[in-house]
């Protein structure tokens, strides 16, 4: 699966909507309505799916669900 | 021992000028982790709580009050620790659930903020995500008084007579280990919230005329 498969899929899992409401322009708080609670829940399953750290002021740098992917994929590629 | 030393002055004060009295105390487990979840009509919830109980009292406070080294210092020794509120702080979330697991009592408000009037308010979220990942009871109670005491906005405490009544410990084991879910928070919520309703408007209460705002 591809980043951006994976990160929809945690999406899907933790906003609980449906794939089909998922794309990579979706934003996170204005159309999942994701609030502070879902962002640590999902900063937990990112950090848990690919094994990374990511910091609580980093949360505001995703925005988008391409945002997301874009920081996970620098963070994947910096840390090997 | 900073603590204890604190916690007698202040029950020697708290007894001569708020009157503080308890219902129930016993519910309170004699050890283990447990989130005591009252209502919140002041801010000085977490003090008289803490005076009030006899095991020792860890609180999350507002970031702004550990700002001034001498305050931040003296609030620590009281086993408090620093919330960033309306931010993603998941460091604060983190020492709860240490503070939990270690076998501590930890009091949240599932209000999330102290009440304008007094009144109960929409809860939030958050008192029911520590619990479940903490994987502690959850123990309502409902604070009488302190709204006369000390409201929203006051700067000096005035005397007035304080009651807490203390519910029975809420288990929600069948959550645990379970992936995020907003139904499941919101139904643990609802669980504590309405606990917390039937204490407020219990009969020991409102018979002993304990009148708070």
């Amino acid at each position: 699966m591809s980043v951006f498969e994976r990160v929809k899929k945690i999406i899907t899992d933790v906003m609980a909507v449906k794939e089909t409401e998922v794309s990579a322009e979706t934003s996170l708080a204005n159309d999942l309505g994701a609030d502070s609670l879902d962002y640590i829940a999902l900063l937990q399953e990112l950090e848990a799916e690919f094994n990374i750290q990511i910091p609580d002021a980093d949360a505001q740098k995703l925005k988008t669900v391409e945002d997301t992917v874009k920081y996970i994929e620098r963070k994947v590629n910096n840390k090997g | 021992m900073f603590y204890s030393i604190v916690h007698i002055i202040l029950k020697i004060v708290a007894a001569v000028y708020i009157r503080l009295q308890t219902i129930d105390i016993e519910n309170i487990p004699k050890q283990g982790g447990v989130i005591l979840a009252p209502n919140h009509p002041s801010d000085l919830d977490s003090f008289i709580l803490g005076i009030a109980i006899t095991r020792q009292l860890h609180t999350m406070g507002k970031e702004e009050l550990f700002r001034r080294r001498f305050a931040g210092f003296i609030f620590r020794k009281l086993n408090a620790f620093p919330v960033k509120r309306g931010a993603i702080d998941r460091e604060s979330i983190r020492i709860a659930i240490g503070v939990l697991k270690d076998g501590h009592v930890i009091d949240m408000y599932p209000e999330g903020t102290v009440s304008n009037d007094g009144f109960l308010q929409e809860p939030r979220l958050g008192t029911a995500f520590i619990a479940l990942q903490a994987k502690v009871p959850v123990l309502p109670a409902a604070i009488i008084g302190t709204f006369n005491v000390m409201s929203k906005g006051q700067r000096f405490p005035r005397p007035h007579k304080v009651v807490i009544k203390f519910g029975r410990p809420l288990y929600f084991d069948e959550y645990y280990d379970k992936p995020y879910n907003k139904e499941i928070l919101k139904f643990v919520t609802m669980q504590i919230m309405n606990e917390i309703k039937v204490l407020l408007n219990s009969d020991e209460l409102e018979e002993a005329n304990y009148v708070s705002i």
